[in-house]
């Protein structure tokens, strides 16, 4: 399908109808979603009538804005006046949200069109898309296996070739994994780039709204749009935001670093193949790229202690909201009087089994007696792993290496052992922890091996605050790599 | 490391519910999650500062004013899966004689914050 950028030239010039362009995406929607079940609700009336208005304002002759026309879906865990928004959780079933989360205003005027949202992990945790209460998502390449997580609807969305791009959220790594597993570019900023209001809590130290699109270039320009200082999210930096857009993308003399740590013998082979031939492609681009020999980042090693120990201690205080009063349903099982009592049936009944093991793992982790020895612990484990980064970034421009250890696997594997799923995160979390900007790109198909004839994606991380070089080195890559592969879904529809 | 007392003071903390089955098999699933974890505390922290967030700057708090929600009852309680003349409907929680004349096992909640509760 046309890129986003492209489709809202084309609107803005006239030469497209925007009720055409979302009557487009609609049919194909209708049609692919069958398959993927990347969407939890495609809200096709607020589509059409946000199409309306594209159409209006052209009508009157005024600039409908940088996404004219486009149809970007949002993960359900986002709020869309009026829209249902369950953050895949039971407990949230039937709740609709009572105003605009910060990124759907920013969209909405800039043009775009909403369609839908898509599927995840329940309360985004998980990294396959399996958790969700509604069913999981598959993948596009393949739909007996996952999409990856947690914003695998959004991935698949656009891996599919139902829109150009959909924006997700990241917490452990929830947008890059799925990206790399579904073949498509996924960009975590900054922490703090992008204003969370309206998005459903997970750890509020860490997560972070991105987009995740088939071309690098749309993912630069949904980033502008989205990315910005917001009085309401007090977490949100102040100060201008460079344009990822407008950033020139130029690999040349660019020190990227690969250190060790990032080729953990958990990688598979085949995937690191792939990763060396991107790291040679970001060389004939004129980068300078260097291994790091191991020891550069020794505290990466206990990311994922740390990543679950911190995630889940927010976790459990950001969910005790969810008691059956406040939002959503409440309950039946239990016809009592007792308040307590009904808010214990409610959590029991309604949370899945994820849920309910990342919050008794954070008020373990939070509790009086443990809260030192673990919490507190991989609190200082986090601050160095961020000054082990700083460091290096006193050397090196960005940092690659693999995104995911592995391939999109097979719905199942690895959801019967919760660590086996944990381990999706090992190269995604650290960057995470500190708060650093990442995007992922497709870097080609697995040659050989468990993995044969699937994506595997190439993560390029930069210092804090420089999410404009982190996607003009993405836009490069890509530029130098030529447009990456379809899904078989997809096809070779224009 | 997870015994019996501390899963129920767990339990009582985290409001999950948890039935004695659950508790058994989340006891086994904690301690093998820890287990696993268990490397972080081998890691010297002496003199390490946590680090609770990686703001870029400041983090300058909002300011502290009311932000004006109107017509909260009209804009908030229609989008209610369960409202009934203009009031949430929830579980009843106290005792007392039914509202109305309604048999249900429910009361109403006020939307609205500036009004007295019914």
């Amino acid at each position: 399908m046309l890129s986003a950028t492209s489709i809202a030239a084309r609107v803005r010039s006239g030469e497209f109808d925007p009720q055409d362009v979302t009557e487009e995406a609609i049919a194909r929607l209708q049609e692919r979603d069958l398959e993927v079940h990347a969407y939890l609700d495609p809200d096709i009336e607020r589509a059409r009538q946000l199409a309306d208005r594209v159409a209006e304002t052209l009508r009157r002759g005024d600039d409908p804005g940088r996404l004219a026309g486009v149809p970007i879906s949002l993960k359900d865990n986002m709020a869309v006046h009026g829209a249902t928004l369950t953050a895949g959780s039971k407990i949230l079933e039937g709740y609709r949200a009572p105003y605009d989360s910060f990124v759907a205003q920013r969209l909405i005027a800039e043009g775009a069109v909403l369609l839908g949202r898509t599927n995840l992990d329940e309360f985004a945790m998980g990294a396959s898309t399996e958790n969700s209460a509604y069913g999981p998502t598959r993948n596009p390449w393949d739909t007996d296996r996952v999409p990856g997580g947690s914003s695998g609807g959004s991935a698949a969305a656009v891996a599919a070739g139902i829109v150009p791009v959909a924006l997700g959220s990241e917490t452990g790594g929830s947008i890059r994994q799925p990206a790399a597993l579904c073949g498509i570019t996924g960009f975590k900023p900054t922490f703090g780039s992008v204003s969370r209001r309206g998005l459903v809590a997970f750890g509020s130290s860490l997560d972070v709204i991105g987009p995740l699109a088939a071309h690098a270039q749309d993912a630069a320009l949904v980033y502008d749009v989205i990315a910005g200082h917001d009085p309401a999210d007090a977490t949100t930096w102040t100060g201008t935001r460079p344009s990822a857009t407008t950033e020139k993308a130029d690999l040349e003399g660019l020190r990227i670093g690969i250190p060790e740590e990032f080729l953990d013998e958990a990688v598979d082979s085949r995937v690191l193949e792939s990763v060396s031939t991107a790291i040679k492609t970001l060389e004939e681009g004129g980068a300078i790229t260097k291994v790091i020999p191991k020891g550069a980042l020794p505290s990466m090693h206990h990311s994922i202690p740390v990543y679950y120990l911190v995630a889940c201690s927010e976790a459990s205080s950001n969910l005790a909201r969810f008691d059956g009063m406040h939002f959503g349903p409440t309950s039946e099982s239990k016809d009592t009087l007792d308040l307590l009592a009904r808010y214990c049936a409610t959590r029991a009944d309604l949370f899945g089994p994820e849920v309910r093991r990342r919050i008794a793992l954070g008020t373990f982790a939070l509790s009086a007696g443990y809260a030192d020895a673990w919490y507190k612990k991989s609190l200082s484990v986090r601050r160095l792993i961020l000054n082990e980064f700083t460091a290096l970034f006193g050397d090196y421009d960005l940092l690659a290496g693999p995104t995911s250890p592995f391939g999109a696997f097979k719905i199942g594997e690895r959801s019967q052992d919760a660590y086996s799923m944990y381990l999706c995160d090992l190269l995604t979390a650290p960057a995470c922890l500190a708060g650093l900007p990442s995007v992922s790109v497709p870097c080609g198909l697995a040659r050989k091996g468990t993995y044969k004839g699937l994506p595997v994606g190439l993560s390029l991380t930069g210092p804090a605050g420089q999410d404009h070089r982190v996607l003009a080195a993405a836009r490069a890559f890509e530029a130098i790599r030529g447009t990456p592969e379809r899904s078989p879904i997809h096809g070779d529809d224009a | 490391m997870i015994d019996t007392e501390l899963l129920e003071r767990l339990a009582g903390l985290s409001r999950l519910g948890l039935s004695e089955k659950e508790q058994a098999s989340l006891r086994k699933e904690l301690e093998s999650i820890l287990a696993h974890f268990q490397s972080i505390q081998e890691v010297d922290t002496e003199g390490v500062e946590p680090l609770t967030h990686v703001l870029m700057d400041s983090g300058e708090p909002a300011a502290d004013v009311v932000a004006p929600f109107d017509d909260a009852r009209a804009r908030l309680v229609p989008l209610s899966a369960n409202h009934r003349e203009g009031f949430f409907v929830v579980p009843r929680v106290v005792e007392g004689p039914q509202p109305g004349a309604s048999a249900d096992h429910t009361t109403v909640h006020d939307a609205d914050p500036g009004d007295e509760d019914i």
